[in-house]
């Protein structure tokens, strides 16, 4: 039997600025539409860098994908390249194997890696961040030997060879130059952040939240903490495994280091230098590592990996919060400082 | 007169220590009911066996006439079974706002949803804001709850608990910690409660319980020793004796 309920029933609405403000927590800013209208300006202005840019796409959905389950549910992860290379590999041996379409093999990529994300969701919930550190590390390496064994399906070691990717939606042919692979990779990205948004701004996103800042008070609010975090566990998979789809699609090759477990920390990194439990943080890591990348191993092509490292140390140290961190942390102190100036003029 | 809340023959056994020896206990519907006992009693593992945190190692729980206790924490807080802890279990990064929204979404089945944004719940929004007006903390909604004073962290404890619409509360010290200035506020607000719910409290501070208690448990070495009103216990010798013989240990 329950108790009858304590607010008010029927009274007016009030608390409009509560509600309100709530809302405008997750309403849609300003800046995040300067910062879509970016990528159709770097179509025109970078046309040569195309193809970096669809990297850096795909990165960032992989990178956004962990940000999920590492950011908002609070589960850490050291294999998220096994869902990466399954959506890639499953892909590349439909289009190998003579059916090339990509949008179906983007969604059975995601449906691949979800379906393993589901069924090894089980053994990473289980335990503390270090059992799930090593549950995750190890099932990624079973998936990485597995598919080196498997040289008749995968290529193994060299890779697989003849994928053949048909024309986007009939039409679209991808070109040498890579417009159309990164026009894909943009709207795909775009598209699949629109979801993960909604996702982390719903009933079910705030409930992964308060796992992450308190997973023992969850069960005593009457939330089934083990289900909602499989249904994190699993979506986050679905999109890892889209963004390998879309890895193989646009560059039509997929070999093991999809699979590798450099891809799985490369993602763990970007998510930490962008900023976790950002979404965009995703994004502005991949940008940042994959242009630090290209600047550094033109400037020092041997020793390009010390800096990063220096980098990332003096990143963890100084700029908590990761680089988006840091830009929120700059925008407020710049908003005080306009503030009390118009403030005095105003005076 | 019916119990909503029951054990029957409750036992919990750690290794060879027994830490709740047989306990059959009884709240009635609407009561305010204390539990109290020396340190050590088996206090807040009775608490454990009744939310689900543990699994006794013999006895039942039963709720309403139901058999919970082979069910998780969550299932029981869902049929009204609802307890605050000893140390808060806040959100640290969270709103006060957020974290009461978040407990009533759950209540009313929502954190299933990830189709729909939190901005349309705007009625689960309000009932939030609604009760935090009530504990005195809407100028508070939307700190960051790491932020807040002791005081005020400890009566959104409370207030989460609340917003799951109990039928049996189970405070676990709610007053812990808080200075005695605030803790009068915090039992005027626990003294509003509506007749429909049932409270179990645990609590140290005698003064506390003998104000807001109408049935008092006493609890010694996991087994119960005597229940009775307030009258009957302080006029018991066998409690006395406990309480004495604990102040001259310390």
């Amino acid at each position: 039997m329950r108790a009858a309920s304590f607010a008010p029933n029927g009274a007016p609405p009030r608390y409009h600025a509560e509600v309100a403000h709530l809302r405008s927590l997750a309403a849609w800013r300003r800046t995040e539409t300067v910062f879509w209208i970016a990528p159709v300006l770097l179509y025109f202005l970078l046309p040569r860098q195309l193809v970096l840019f669809s990297q850096i796409a795909v990165m960032g959905l992989f990178a956004i994908s962990l940000d999920l389950i590492l950011g908002y549910a609070g589960v850490i992860s050291l294999g998220h390249a096994a869902f990466f290379g399954l959506g890639g590999y499953t892909a590349g041996i439909l289009a190998q194997q003579g059916w090339g379409e990509p949008l179906s093999g983007l969604a059975l990529g995601g449906l691949a890696a979800g379906v393993l994300g589901f069924a090894t969701s089980f053994l990473v919930l289980r335990g503390s961040d270090l059992t799930r550190l090593m549950v995750t590390l190890g099932i990624s390496l079973m998936l990485y030997e597995l598919a080196n064994k498997m040289r008749w399906l995968t290529g193994g070691a060299d890779g697989l060879q003849g994928v053949e990717v048909w024309p986007l939606l009939g039409v679209w042919r991808f070109d040498l130059y890579g417009r159309t692979a990164y026009c894909y990779s943009i709207i795909v990205l775009f598209l699949s952040f629109l979801i993960i948004r909604r996702i982390v701004h719903s009933p079910f996103g705030l409930a992964l939240r308060g796992i992450r800042e308190n997973e023992r008070r969850m069960p005593a609010l009457g939330t089934p903490v083990a289900r909602r975090l499989v249904a994190a566990y699993t979506i986050g998979a679905i999109f890892a495994g889209i963004a390998g789809a879309l890895l193989t699609e646009t560059t039509q090759f997929v070999s093991l280091d999809v699979l590798s477990f450099d891809r799985s920390a490369e993602a763990l990194l970007v998510v930490v230098l962008g900023g976790a439990g950002t979404l965009y943080g995703g994004i502005v890591g991949a940008l940042a590592l994959i242009v630090a990348q290209y600047l550094l191993s033109g400037f020092t092509p041997q020793y390009w990996q010390f800096w990063m490292g220096i980098a990332f140390i003096a990143l963890v140290f100084f700029a908590r919060g990761g680089i988006l961190g840091l830009v929120f942390r700059i925008a407020s102190v710049l908003r005080r400082i306009v503030g009390a100036a118009s403030g005095a003029r105003g005076a | 007169m019916t119990a909503t809340l029951e054990t029957r023959d409750l036992l919990m056994r750690f290794g060879r220590l027994t830490v709740a020896n047989k306990i059959s206990l009884a709240i009635e519907r609407g009561v305010r009911q204390a539990l109290i006992g020396p340190n050590g009693a088996g206090k807040t593992t009775l608490v454990n066996l009744l939310t689900g945190v543990l699994a006794p190692t013999g006895g039942r729980v039963i709720l309403d006439d139901v058999d919970i206790t082979g069910e998780p924490q969550h299932r029981r807080v869902a049929r009204g079974l609802v307890r605050t802890f000893q140390v808060n279990q806040l959100f640290p990064g969270m709103s006060p706002l957020e974290a009461t929204t978040l407990a009533i979404a759950q209540r009313q089945g929502a954190t299933r949803r990830w189709w729909r944004s939190l901005a349309s719940h705007g009625a689960a929004i309000e009932e939030a804001a609604a009760l935090l007006d009530r504990l005195g903390l809407l100028d508070c909604a939307h700190e960051q709850t790491r932020n807040l004073p002791y005081g005020r962290q400890r009566l959104l404890e409370i207030g989460l608990a609340l917003a799951l619409e109990p039928s049996v509360l189970l405070l676990d010290e709610p007053a812990a910690g808080v200075p005695e200035s605030e803790s009068a506020e915090l039992f005027a607000t626990l003294a509003e409660l509506p007749r429909t719910v049932t409270v179990l409290l645990i609590e140290h501070d005698m003064d506390l319980v003998f104000r807001f208690a109408e049935r008092i448990t006493v609890l010694v070495g996991g087994s119960i020793l005597v229940e009775g009103s307030p009258a009957q216990i302080s006029a018991d010798p066998r409690v006395r004796e406990v309480y004495l013989g604990e102040a001259q240990d310390g």
